[in-house]
């Protein structure tokens, strides 16, 4: 679903088309005609090249740029994601889970969601988790624009583009010439900084960041246990980030790295014992090459990159008590890709391209430190390889049809075709009409397939495990009110067949995954969103889902509303507000977690000095009590989530 | 549920209608650079030796600057009765050209020939305009910056004193910094 119609795929025009279409208008204004002031409060794009308006793109993107970033003061990917129409999340103080359309498994990683950085794909080939939390590897500060195209986008990103894909785009050495730094104080013992670097010379640029986060965090009271859990909830994460580029050519590395303690005593853990822990570290190293210089507009781009996943779990065991259990992963994996635009006549667009992975070694491991008892050791390699294209054609004025077909292959569970057909039409004067069908699918994990411990508290493996499926029927309404608003209302049909769920094996008792899961969901989105020629900007969205009962889902909640708002209060100073509603969700084994109103407030500066910025910001202004679903290692059927937090922020540029 | 609905989709749609007569909230960088540069030219007074009453406002640029194409837009456009010229100049411009410029963009490809640049307009009433923070922080009497996804301006008043150059208060006020 490379919305972007077409072109350059994954890299930089999405979003920025979208953008553009919000304010389309702007390209035909004389912009001379405008005061200053006005002209100051603008947001900018980098021009495209290829002029097509989000209105025409075959889904609903939702595009948040780092001036949202800067006005929410979001820390998280997940803090952002959770401001878009009809998602939501859950976070079990161990990771940040993410929900669409009335789906969300608390535990299983945000595998149906396919995460990406400047198009290359973040998910790791042994548990295939998308990380939203502190585990993401990049600081958002480095985050040009959060792009979330929603509904099944395996016709052109094949596997797990499930319920959604999520592309974050990084900024640019121009955006961030000269040297920065930033200063962070928090309530729960927050601190923490970065250092960023950028330069540019004609068509060379480099970049460079490093930054590092602690968090004692609170102590967290437990009534399934009648006791406090005291200085467990602590986080340290450290990002490195370079990426330099000469003409066509770039290259990116990348490592991020997160420990986070685990205050919740999951897995059958002693309670407020120190000692459980995760370690979350992501490396990628990237060669990329994008030229534009081909015959019928066209742009060729190509990629080669590694990456490398290490996962690191200590759980504290019962027996012999206190000694640790370490719950080992390592992913390694290289790829390639080539995607080819072409602009075959002015009324048909052709994309094409071809991926390739190698994951030269998953390793599950997980063995007692002392005394040494190994319980799992597995070595497992795998593949996939993917071909797509893409065609927009005109079939008359206001009316486009924008069809994508994918193969997939994947060692595990070969081959599958996944079509992707759109018709997009103007129905009257800034109206259109949208009609998508999707299909997508998602491979079993090696986690899925290979983990498999016997014995008390262990669990089965299932190689014989096969894909998952979704098909999506998809009705959208977006009418452009002027030139600067937008409403959007969209209807769509899911189902989802041989969902990937554990349950427990009828002749040894122990956990198995199985394709058993049945979804089916239907609801209705609404989103309205209006900017200021102040600067000013609203969005505000209304979700209804309902996800039919048989499948015996939790953490789907039947409503979503949400309100962004920012602008300026007074001289420098701006605010964002954020509310969120989230009604109850049912939890596993019966009960339910209470609907709950979040508000997050953020006060910033823009041009304080020429050279600092400040920022407070308040997360749970309400200081309210709510808390999420979590998966059956817990013995909590649900966590309380954070009370009201205070950070504060400084930022200096030369 | 859904008469609520639409109920509330109406309201939304004749609601937009009144919207339509706002502005654009963002643009492309390069158009709104120019458009901002079209106002330095509002709000900056030149000796009446070097620009005359209804004499043409030379704004120079050289070849491959980045602005170029956006600049070229604000040809024929008129600055207090003053028709603006776009000029594009030769790699090594005579002192001549660049006295005749009012106006001179200056992006990351002129850094090396910026001394040289400098010293001949030492004596010369011509603003400088950077669209480069090297350039920006070496003398240039204006350089444009981006903050929040917004353009934004530094001013320094020494070169344009002696370039006998008078900006309008609003312009000065506008700076993220004056010195």
């Amino acid at each position: 679903m490379r919305t972007t119609a077409l072109r350059g795929l994954r890299y930089r025009p999405l979003a920025v088309l979208l953008l553009a279409a919000t304010n389309a208008c702007a390209q035909d204004a004389d912009l001379t005609t405008l005061p200053l002031e006005q002209l100051m409060s603008m947001e900018v794009y980098s021009a495209s090249r290829f002029n097509q308006k989000a209105i025409q793109a075959p889904s609903n993107v939702t595009v948040l740029t780092s001036a949202d970033i800067h006005a929410y003061g979001w820390r998280t990917l997940a803090d952002a994601l959770r401001s878009i129409r009809g998602l939501y999340t859950s976070n079990d103080r161990s990771y940040s889970y993410l929900g669409a359309r009335g789906f969300l498994r608390s535990g299983d990683l945000n595998t149906r969601f396919l995460l990406q950085i400047d198009g290359t794909r973040i998910n790791d080939p042994v548990f295939d988790q998308a990380q939203l939390g502190g585990e993401f590897p990049l600081d958002l500060d480095l985050v040009d624009r959060i792009e979330f195209v929603p509904g099944p986008g395996s016709s052109i990103y094949g596997a797990n583009a499930f319920f959604g894909v999520i592309n974050v785009i990084t900024r640019r050495a121009s955006d961030l010439e000269g040297a920065r730094g930033t200063l962070e104080a928090g309530q729960a013992g927050t601190r923490g900084g970065s250092a960023t670097y950028g330069w540019r010379d004609g068509d060379a640029e480099l970049l460079l960041s490093a930054s590092r986060g602690l968090s004692d965090g609170r102590d967290l009271y437990f009534p399934e246990f009648q006791d406090t859990a005291q200085g467990l909830d602590w986080e340290r994460i450290t990002r490195l980030y370079g990426r330099a580029q000469l003409g066509a050519w770039s290259m990116t590395l990348l490592d991020g790295a997160r420990t986070k303690g685990m205050p919740t005593a999951s897995y059958g853990q002693p309670f407020n014992v120190p000692g459980g822990q995760t370690l979350d570290q992501l490396r990628l190293a990237e060669i990329g090459y994008r030229s534009q210089v081909l015959p019928m507009h066209g742009e060729l781009t190509g990629r080669l990159y590694h990456g490398d996943y290490h996962y690191e779990g200590h759980f504290v065991n019962q027996e012999p008590f206190g000694s640790i259990n370490l719950d080992q992963t390592r992913a390694r994996w290289w790829g390639a890709e080539a995607s080819l635009f072409l602009q075959i006549a002015a009324a048909h667009k052709l994309v094409v391209g071809a991926e390739y992975q190698y994951n030269s070694k998953l390793t599950l491991q997980n063995y007692d430190v002392d005394p040494h008892v190994v319980y799992l050791d597995d070595v497992a390699y795998g593949k996939r390889l993917g071909v797509y294209a893409q065609d927009e054609i005109t079939l008359a004025e206001g009316l486009l049809l924008n069809a994508g077909l994918r193969y997939d292959r994947e060692s595990s569970t070969g081959g599958v075709f996944n079509p992707r057909l759109a018709l997009i039409a103007e129905v009257a004067r800034e109206t259109t009409l949208k009609a998508i069908y999707g299909s997508a699918f998602r491979a079993p994990n090696s986690y899925e397939l290979f983990y498999g411990i016997d014995g008390q508290g262990g669990q089965l493996s299932n190689p014989n495990l096969g894909r998952e499926k979704i098909r999506s029927h998809e009705l959208s309404l977006v009418r452009q009110l002027g030139a600067n608003a937008r409403f959007t209302l969209t209807g769509y049909a899911n189902e989802a067949s041989g969902l990937i769920t554990e349950v427990d094996d009828e002749e040894l008792g122990l956990p198995i995954f199985r394709n058993v899961g049945h979804n089916r969901a239907r609801g209705v989105e609404m989103e309205y969103e209006r900017s200021w020629a102040n600067g000013g900007k609203l969005r505000a969205s209304l979700a209804r889902q309902h996800v039919s009962k048989a499948a015996g889902e939790v953490n789907s909640p039947r409503w979503l509303a949400k309100l962004n708002a920012t602008g300026r209060l007074s001289g420098v100073w701006h605010a964002g507000v954020e509310g969120q509603y989230v009604s109850a969700r049912n939890l596993l084994g019966g009960g339910e977690a209470g609907g709950f109103v979040l508000a997050n407030v953020n006060f910033f500066s823009v041009g304080l000095t020429r050279h600092l910025d400040a920022s407070l910001g308040v997360q749970n202004l309400f200081d309210r009590h709510y808390a999420d679903p979590v998966s059956l290692g817990y013995r909590q059927r649900s966590i309380e989530q954070d009370g009201r937090r205070l950070y504060f922020r400084l930022k200096a540029a030369y | 549920m859904l008469r609520h609905l639409f109920a509330l989709l109406l309201l939304l749609l004749i609601a937009g209608q009144q919207a339509r007569a706002q502005l654009p909230a963002g643009a492309d960088e390069a158009e709104i650079k120019a458009a901002i540069l079209f106002n330095f030219a509002l709000f900056t007074e030149w000796p009446a030796d070097t620009l005359p009453a209804s004499a043409p406002l030379r704004l120079c640029v050289f070849q491959g600057n980045g602005l170029l194409t956006a600049l070229t837009g604000l040809q024929e456009k008129q600055v207090n009765g003053h028709r603006v010229s776009v000029r594009t100049l030769p790699a090594t411009p005579g002192g001549a050209q660049l006295a005749a410029c009012h106006l001179l963009v200056l992006d990351a490809q002129d850094r090396e020939r910026w001394a040289l640049l400098k010293h001949d307009l030492a004596t010369s009433s011509v603003l400088t305009v950077a669209d480069d923070r090297i350039i920006g922080a070496n003398g240039a009497m204006i350089s444009f910056g981006i903050d929040n996804r917004r353009v934004g301006f530094d001013v320094d008043l020494v070169p344009v004193r002696q370039a006998r150059l008078v900006l309008s208060s609003k312009l000065l006020r506008l700076a993220r910094s004056v010195q």
